[in-house]
């Protein structure tokens, strides 16, 4: 009969021999995308109140925005107030929501410049749009999301530690935001509202080549 | 309101997941590693088996312990066993089995920890973090990401197994 302080004694025995069999650890030189989730998960238990709280907060504005969703579906005086991809910051995040009933049918575009060494590796088809995911062999990432209204009412960005810088793409004002941390994604939103589509690009790209990249996105239908 | 909860979080505590990263991470790699043998697989098993130590970190008295070693090894040996599981049902590159988990010979003098040893990886960190540890059930199966009546079922093969493993080596 085994009973379960034999278990306690020799589970803890076989642990200690296990640890005193470990494969020999070299300091591992670890991958830019392995850091940079670390980083974030780092961050997130440095902060993890502020973490909760703005996960709460985010749920609770996601599920406004769905109130605010319903009211305009029944409510024709409040459809005719309101049209268009509409930015609101809040804490470290920036909400877009789409406000209007002139919903368009869903456009398709492409990145038609991305650079030299990424390949694509994922296309990801939402009910509002598409995102397109590219690497590189140092496992950096390109990716390139578009919203159309058609499908989406919504959607947010983390722009915590963010630089804010105001720019043109092909004319139309766009947002630029560069990481203050050395080595990470930045990121450029802009709107296309005649096709009401709001897109963005995150690069490890500094804030020229982010607007040469949203430069070059071309609508395929 | 977010004066007041900066507050509480004590400098010890927002240390504590950053020393633990900085002191394990070399060994968390290297083991999943030993198992995987691509080191994207082996960073994204470090990294999964980081967020399962933030989710319990209050369960990590002290950082610098065997027992804390021991658990950190046993949650990233048990992610890299499912990675390893997973790939080897969609292949993609060659994986090698004798490399799926710790094995080693013991060499000790418990007789019971020898036999433990011979347990599959799952069946043994299980009894480990079990017994050795000291968690409830449905806290081991929240840390192996498995449903609480899975782990009822490992642990009641583990223990159908040690018994067999016993008696086959005369202890019982």
């Amino acid at each position: 009969m085994i009973t379960d302080a034999m278990l306690r004694e020799a589970a803890g025995e076989a642990e200690r021999f296990l640890l005193a069999h470990l494969p020999e650890s070299q300091p591992h030189h670890f991958s830019p995308r392995f850091e940079r989730r670390m980083r974030k998960l780092i961050s997130r238990a440095n902060h993890p109140v502020r973490y909760l709280v703005l996960r709460y907060v985010a749920a609770v504005l996601l599920a406004v925005f769905t109130l605010f969703g319903a009211i305009l579906a029944v409510s024709p005086e409040a459809r005719a107030s309101v049209n268009g991809w509409i930015r609101r910051p809040f804490f470290d995040y920036l909400y877009y929501f789409y406000k209007g009933e002139d919903k368009t049918a869903m456009a398709e575009y492409e990145l038609t410049a991305v650079p030299k060494g990424y390949q694509l590796v994922d296309v990801i088809q939402s009910e509002g749009g598409k995102t397109y995911l590219y690497l590189k062999h140092d496992r950096s990432v390109l990716e390139f999301r578009y919203v159309c209204a058609a499908g989406t009412d919504h959607y947010f960005i983390s722009i915590k530690d963010f630089d804010q810088h105001s720019v043109t793409v092909n004319g139309v004002l766009a947002d630029v935001y560069i990481s203050k941390k050395e080595d990470d994604t930045n990121v450029i939103v802009w709107q296309d509202p005649s096709e009401n589509v709001v897109f963005h690009i995150f690069a490890e790209a500094d804030k020229a080549a982010l607007i040469e990249l949203a430069e070059s996105v071309q609508k395929t239908n | 309101m977010f004066v007041y909860l900066q507050m509480i979080e004590t400098p010890e505590e927002r240390s504590k997941f950053e020393s633990i990263y900085l002191l394990y991470r070399d060994t968390m790699y290297a083991v999943a590693y030993r198992i995987l043998q691509n080191p994207q697989d082996a960073e994204d098993t470090v990294h999964h088996t980081f967020l399962k130590i933030l989710e319990n970190l209050s369960k990590i008295p002290e950082i610098d312990c065997p027992k804390t070693k021991g658990y950190i090894v046993t949650i990233v040996e048990n992610r890299a066993i499912d990675i390893y599981r997973r790939k080897k049902a969609h292949p993609t590159v060659p994986y090698d089995e004798k490399n799926v988990g710790t094995t080693v010979a013991y060499d000790g003098s418990d007789a019971l920890a020898e036999c433990i040893l011979k347990l599959s990886p799952r069946q043994r960190n299980l009894l480990i973090l079990r017994y050795h540890h000291g968690y409830e059930l449905k806290e081991v199966a929240k840390m192996l990401g498995i449903t609480y009546s899975n782990a009822l079922t490992i642990e009641k093969r583990a223990k159908k197994k040690l018994k067999t493993i016993c008696e086959e080596a005369e202890m019982i």
